[in-house]
């Protein structure tokens, strides 16, 4: 059949027409640098990461000069599709071929699997989407920075913000899996000093879908207030549920991770939330400025933290190369070590040398209902700043075995 | 806990089951004529609601227009796949029609989640439907009675159908034996499309009436597929009786164990249909497979 | 081909597959590295890892006749049992496969006995509730055994020093090589013995089977077992491999991908299977750096981003080839080159 050889003759061609991929055989010292956005381009996390991470970054490498050390600055778009393992692997491949940084890293097992890689390679790995706290915990390693937040940041500003209101009955829906138990333990402990507990927290298992079950017995049990400690389509699932019997007359619902961009795919849904977040764009004059060059290189679409934490991070980083005049990561390492800073993003920041966080003021927001909304996309006010010494886990608390 | 407690609850349950119910009837349907396990169910389940989103988005159809308009337009969509590609594959093992659905599914979800992206699309409770109704023992949201109702009413239509009507009667016997119902003078292959639409109606109603409750994603069919098929399998391949009721009666298990033991309420499904298998292979309402 | 011929070229085959650490060249559009690279061996020996576990599903599937869908189940059980073993129990190398294959061949026999007890459509469904079943009991990381959703690391001491680190990225490319010659080794021999012939006997049909006194049920259970074990085998190296056991491979859609791999490859002729894992594995890896070269990327976003997305490429050939080619590429392959015959069994 002529079809059939037709078929599989496009078979062998897909194979073998994969574009020479390898590295052209340049000098070490002139060839350009590789920045690798790993990050997901098309799934859950695409629209507070994605496209967005990836302008972000080129627009502090275009802002920086396009080249550093001589040496032209290249960002690589890497799709981890939300897996470890394939961030893994294609955190290898990148390393192996000019990359010298590795940025963004939403959702916490592939930033775990890249921060093992960088150490692998030493190269530097800086996460600003992935929220888990053993990056400075137990996963903790000389190449891995963690910029923007961690779940313990949530929920000292955010937990902290609302129990010293006298909110002290507290209901959880807590997915049963490592970033819920840990937002739980962590919120736990930032509310007790304000004499507020949690009466009751349900862990669900994965795969739940239906939480009106969960929903009612939050509304029997009389709560202050419901906080929801789940991430993507759950955090969607749960506040849907909570809004249809009637829980946010009842209570004050607190959304444990959240990010400005998701705001957009159902804005009836979230007013009346509160919430916690490195940065927001029409807070500041400078962070508006910037959040205007970034609109309008994607569509008029407002940046969230972790992408303003994209270019903050990276312009930090090739300032710090620039510096040290090499982009040896031990170097830059050396140099970031304990060095402050203030910018457009971070407020009273510090690379801390101790864990490798880097902490910086944090706020917390209300979500305001449409009505209230003065401009396209400015849905947070501003209620509360958490200073960064209280936001981030103390050093003397700090779980990182640091063998550097 | 108290009776109303209890009563809610059981409530609750039953709404989760309708979707269970209404997707599962869908299955079997598609399956007792076509003798094919449709992957691409879960598919239809999510076009369903996203059709209500886009209905509402650009065409500003209300929820209730939706209910009608959707399932026709997916089921549409159904039977042109039906008709110009699964029917290829008729005379095949009757693994390639599943493969097939299966690959249909992946084109379908990855096309779907590059138009609409990956996190999902607004949608909420039609003012009609929102707010809370006196049951005399509590006040339940109406929107969940709404679901029920609907659910239990189409099911009804459904088995009847299916069960007891001149058409249903022809429908089974063209499975069991198509030449003869040809040799009769009736259009078996019209038939069969037209009853792969209506599975594939049900399952896209079953979306349509997801969309205000649920996050209105590209994967949303995925996480729900898999416990409709163990239902299936429980009440028994091709039974629509069994799907019907097992459908409501595990969304009533699983939302008690919700209430009682959390950590159980997604392993509950899988537990009841290991002790079904182990007992009686076929499901409890199922028939035994002929060879 | 006359067979010596064929012979012949088989072992220079695998000769020159063995030599590939050795071998410095570069191919640019099949490795972005050389050869003996580490990244490009990496690719060749999970490759390999999954032409063997393909060649697993064609026993139970293309010679038995039995569609399951919870395959990945007993793939999963090789990467969990083995990771657990050296991590949480700390056991040597040696007491881990000992005990991985243990269970390797009690939980196939147990969830076999109970599936097989229903046939076709049910029985595929059966075994893909089991399988589901599993998928959520590691999620559910019971005991903290196996990490949930963010999968378990094997730990710095866990492995013998020569399966550790870059520059012995050769020694699991062998392992990988070995495991794919065995897997391949005993499927041919079970396939054309005794109870191989009556696997495809009860594929044809069961009845005459039974008729003529034998128990199908026997013989299927046996073909389950084996392929459940040899599939847990390359579970195996895969977590020697990767260096850890994620939850990705205990999922539905594992077992589906497994299903259309060996479908487009060709099923029942066992190096169909295994043409068809190696070449999606390779293309899932590939496609990659494919949607990362500068052509891809200048495409508009509409073609760009389902073009990198292998599942959809999958889904597109897997729809192409079902309606046009339905032997796969094997099937292809044979009708390209009419004197090259298949070399055991034909669907």
């Amino acid at each position: 059949m002529r079809l059939s050889r037709i078929v599989s003759a496009t078979c062998a061609a897909i194979l073998l027409c994969a574009p020479l991929s390898a590295a052209p055989a340049t000098a070490a010292d002139t060839a350009p640098i590789h920045i690798a956005v790993i990050t997901d381009m098309s799934g859950v996390y695409a629209s507070i990461s994605g496209q967005g991470a990836v302008e972000a970054t080129k627009m502090a490498v275009e802002d920086f000069g396009g080249k550093v050390l001589g040496r032209e600055i290249i960002v690589d778009t890497v799709d981890h599709q939300n897996s470890g393992p394939t961030a893994e692997a294609k955190a290898r491949e990148e390393f192996d071929n000019g990359a010298e940084l590795a940025v963004d890293l939403t959702n916490s097992a592939t930033a775990l699997a890249v921060a093992a890689v960088a150490k692998d390679k030493h190269k530097i790995a800086i996460v600003s989407g992935g929220g888990t706290s053993a990056l400075t915990g137990a996963n903790c390693n000389k190449y891995t920075y963690h910029y923007a937040y961690d779940t313990y940041a949530l929920a000292h500003s955010e937990g902290v913000s609302v129990a010293k209101t006298g909110l002290k009955t507290w209901y959880g829906i807590v997915p049963d899996y490592a970033f819920g138990k840990s937002m739980l333990s962590d919120f736990t402990d930032a509310i007790a000093p304000f004499g507020a507990t949690f009466v009751h927290a349900d862990t669900m298992p994965l795969g739940t879908t239906d939480f009106s079950s969960y929903m009612l017995a939050a509304k029997n049990a009389h709560p202050q207030v419901l906080a929801l400690l789940n991430a993507g389509a759950d955090t969607v699932n749960s506040m849907k549920a909570a809004k249809e019997f009637g829980l946010d007359k009842q209570m004050k619902i607190v959304v444990g991770l959240f990010f400005l961009p998701q705001v957009d795919t159902d804005p009836s849904l979230w007013a009346g939330a509160k919430v916690a977040d490195s940065w927001y764009w029409n807070q500041t004059p400078e962070a508006r400025k910037w959040a205007d060059r970034y609109s309008a290189r994607m569509n008029g679409a407002r940046p969230g933290s972790i992408q303003a934490a994209d270019y903050s991070s990276t312009m930090q980083w090739l300032k710090a190369v620039k510096a040290v005049g090499s982009v040896d990561a031990d170097k830059v390492v050396a140099y970031l070590d304990g060095r402050k800073f203030s910018d457009f993003y971070a407020q009273n920041a510090e690379w801390r040398a101790r864990d490798h966080s880097v902490v910086h003021d944090m706020y917390v927001y209300d979500i305001l209902p449409q009505s209230q909304v003065k401009e396209k996309d400015a849905w947070y006010k501003l209620v509360d700043t958490i200073p960064a010494s209280q936001a981030f886990r103390p050093v003397a608390t700090s779980t990182c075995d640091k063998t550097w | 806990m108290s009776m109303d407690y209890i009563a809610s609850q059981l409530f609750n349950g039953l709404a989760s089951g309708a979707f269970y119910a209404l997707l599962a009837l869908g299955l079997s349907v598609i399956f007792g004529t076509l003798r094919i396990i449709n992957f691409a169910h879960g598919a239809m389940y999510m076009l369903g609601a996203f059709a209500t989103y886009y209905g509402a988005q650009y065409l500003h159809l209300n929820f209730f227009v939706a209910l009608i308009l959707a399932p026709l337009v997916v089921a549409l969509l159904g039977m042109l796949f039906e008709a110009l590609l699964l029917r290829r594959l008729q005379g095949a093992d009757p693994v390639y029609g599943l493969l097939f659905t299966f690959a249909a599914t992946l084109v379908v979800v990855n096309l779907v989640r590059l138009v609409a992206g990956a996190m999902g699309s607004p949608y909420n409770i039609p003012d009609a439907l929102s707010g809370a109704t006196n049951l005399g023992f509590t006040l339940y949201p109406t929107y969940k009675l709404f679901v029920i109702v609907v659910s239990v009413i189409v099911c009804g239509l459904i088995w009847w159908f299916v069960e007891r009507s001149m058409t249903g009667a022809r429908i089974r016997a063209a499975t069991e034996n198509p030449v003869l119902v040809r040799a009769l003078g009736i259009n078996t292959r019209r038939l069969v499309t037209l009853t792969f639409g209506l599975g594939v109606a049900i399952a896209a109603l079953a979306g349509v009436l997801a969309a205000p409750t649920t996050n209105v994603a590209p994967s949303m069919g995925d996480d729900i597929i898999i416990y409709t098929f163990a239902i299936v399998v429980i009440g028994g391949l091709g039974s629509i009786t069994g799907s019907i009721l097992m459908g409501f009666a595990l969304g009533v298990l699983q939302t008690l164990g919700a209430v009682y033991y959390p950590p159980i309420a997604t392993t509950l499904i899988f537990i009841v249909m290991v002790a079904v298998i182990a007992l009686r292979p076929s499901g409890l309402f199922g028939r035994p497979e002929l060879s | 081909m006359k067979p010596l011929v064929r012979i012949g070229a088989l072992i220079a085959g695998i000769a020159l597959l063995a030599a590939a650490p050795w071998i410095g060249i570069p191919i640019p559009p099949l490795f972005s590295e050389s050869l003996n690279a580490p990244g490009s061996l990496n690719l060749l020996a999970l490759c390999f890892v999954f032409g063997a576990l393909a060649l697993s599903y064609d026993i139970i599937f293309g010679f038995a006749g039995l569609l399951s869908f919870g395959h990945a189940l007993y793939f999963a059980t090789g990467v969990y049992v083995g990771a657990i073993a050296l991590t949480h129990w700390h056991l040597g190398l040696l007491q881990t496969i000992g005990v991985t294959l243990v269970v390797s061949l009690v939980l196939p026999l147990i969830v076999g006995a109970v599936c097989l007890r229903v046939r076709d459509i049910q029985f595929a469904m059966v075994t893909l509730a089991f399988a589901q079943a599993g998928s959520i009991l590691v999620m559910q990381n019971p005991f903290g055994l196996t990490g949930g959703e963010e999968g378990l690391a094997l730990g710095a001491n866990a492995l013998p020093a020569f399966l550790v680190g870059v520059t012995n990225t050769r020694n699991l490319y062998w392992i990988a090589l070995a495991l794919l010659l065995v897997v391949s080794a005993v499927g041919w021999w079970a396939v054309n013995s005794a109870p191989g012939r009556v696997w495809q006997a009860i594929r044809e049909n069961e009845r005459r089977v039974e008729v003529i006194g034998l128990n199908p049920y026997r013989y299927k259970l046996g073909a389950f077992v084996l392929s459940s074990f040899l599939a847990s085998t390359a579970g195996f190296v895969y977590l020697l491999i990767e260096g850890s056991a994620s939850p990705d491979v205990t999922t539905a859609s594992f077992t589906l991908v497994l299903l259309v791999m060996v479908v487009l490859g060709g099923v029942g002729t066992l190096w169909g299977a295994v043409l068809g894992g190696i070449v999606y594995e390779y293309l899932d890896f590939r496609l990659v750096v494919l949607s990362n070269a500068t052509g891809l990327q200048s495409l508009p976003a509409f073609l760009r981003i389902p073009l990198s997305e292998p599942l959809f490429i999958l889904g597109v050939l897997f729809i192409i080839l079902v309606l046009f080619v339905p032997g796969g590429l094997a099937g292809a392959l044979r009708r390209l080159n009419p004197a090259f015959l298949a070399s055991s069994g034909s669907h």
